[in-house]
């Protein structure tokens, strides 16, 4: 490496050049390195993204910031790193239920919710889920009744997704702390 | 060694928050696990990179700790002639000019 300047979009090139190259010799497979991550994941999680949710779920004048702009409503919470150049939050009801993929690769508000999940970054859910998405998310343990409306967000470049699920009942009578504990990754997602 | 990666990570100084470890970006977690793996494989000494690892922290402080993680790999990977400076340099300029209008590995 030179002693130029950090530009983080090298570093990221970099990273996976390098990845890439091990790859390639057979020191390592990509499988390898999506079990430690898998580790990883288990231990990472959503909390961000949680604390969020359960805020809004208590919070109502906080939810309208949330719903109208997530970038600027996020701010307070001073999360670090993360590309949530734009952050659009959209909210389930009774009749219509959110869930969100990236069809081009693997776009995730991280931030938020830490490193994706694989079966995100798998072909199958992200092609699928867009044409079928009630029987995806069937698959995946999740029956949305036949009343509701799904709709699909594919992100972009820019644009970063987050569900905010709907308050499960009795969760205002619970803690901050307890309440973000009930809200999980792939709830916020839309999978759950 | 997986089965207590956290206490690994730890080990060697990665940041973490309430005993999680803590990736701003997804490429930090794909470096930090080549890492583990490779070390795990016996392509080098733990304590080799690790030292490289803290070289680089108190040579460029103002540097991310998963840059200066990224360049003690890359040093200990040259270093063991696991791989050259130049297919590095060469493979990052494939990749970029690879057409995609996302980020690539997120």
């Amino acid at each position: 490496m030179d002693d130029t300047p950090t530009d983080m979009r090298q570093v990221r090139l970099r990273a996976e050049a390098l990845e890439s190259l091990l790859v390639e010799r057979g020191l390592l497979m990509e499988s390898d390195i999506d079990q430690v991550i898998a580790q990883f994941e288990q231990r990472v999680g959503p909390v961000n993204g949680a604390k969020v949710v359960a805020r809004a779920w208590t919070d109502a004048e906080f939810k309208l910031r949330l719903l109208a702009d997530g970038t600027d409503a996020i701010r307070e919470f001073r999360f670090s790193g993360g590309q949530v150049e734009r952050l659009v939050v959209v909210e389930n009801t009774h009749v219509e239920h959110n869930v969100v993929v990236c069809t081009l690769c693997s776009c995730y508000p991280w931030a938020l919710l830490g490193l994706p999940p694989r079966w995100y970054k798998d072909p199958a859910y992200r092609s699928r889920i867009v044409r079928e998405p009630r029987s995806v998310l069937a698959e995946m343990g999740l029956e949305v009744p036949a009343s509701k409306r799904i709709r699909v967000w594919d992100s972009s470049a820019e644009i970063r997704y987050m569900v905010l699920p709907q308050r499960p009942d009795g969760a205002e009578a619970l803690s901050e702390k307890e309440r973000e504990a009930l809200v999980t990754r792939d709830a916020m997602i839309g999978v759950a | 060694m997986q089965g207590d990666l956290t206490a690994q990570a730890e080990a060697f100084g990665a940041p973490s928050a309430n005993g999680e470890l803590v990736f701003d970006e997804p490429w930090q977690g794909r470096v930090l696990s080549m890492a583990v793996h490779l070390s795990d494989r016996g392509e080098f000494a733990w304590d080799d990179f690790r030292a490289k690892l803290v070289d680089e922290i108190s040579e460029r402080p103002e540097e991310g700790y998963y840059v200066q993680f990224l360049r003690a790999l890359e040093k200990t990977l040259l270093h063991g002639r696991l791989l050259a400076a130049t297919e590095i340099s060469d493979r990052m300029r494939v990749i970029m000019h690879a057409p995609h209008d996302h980020i690539r590995k997120n």
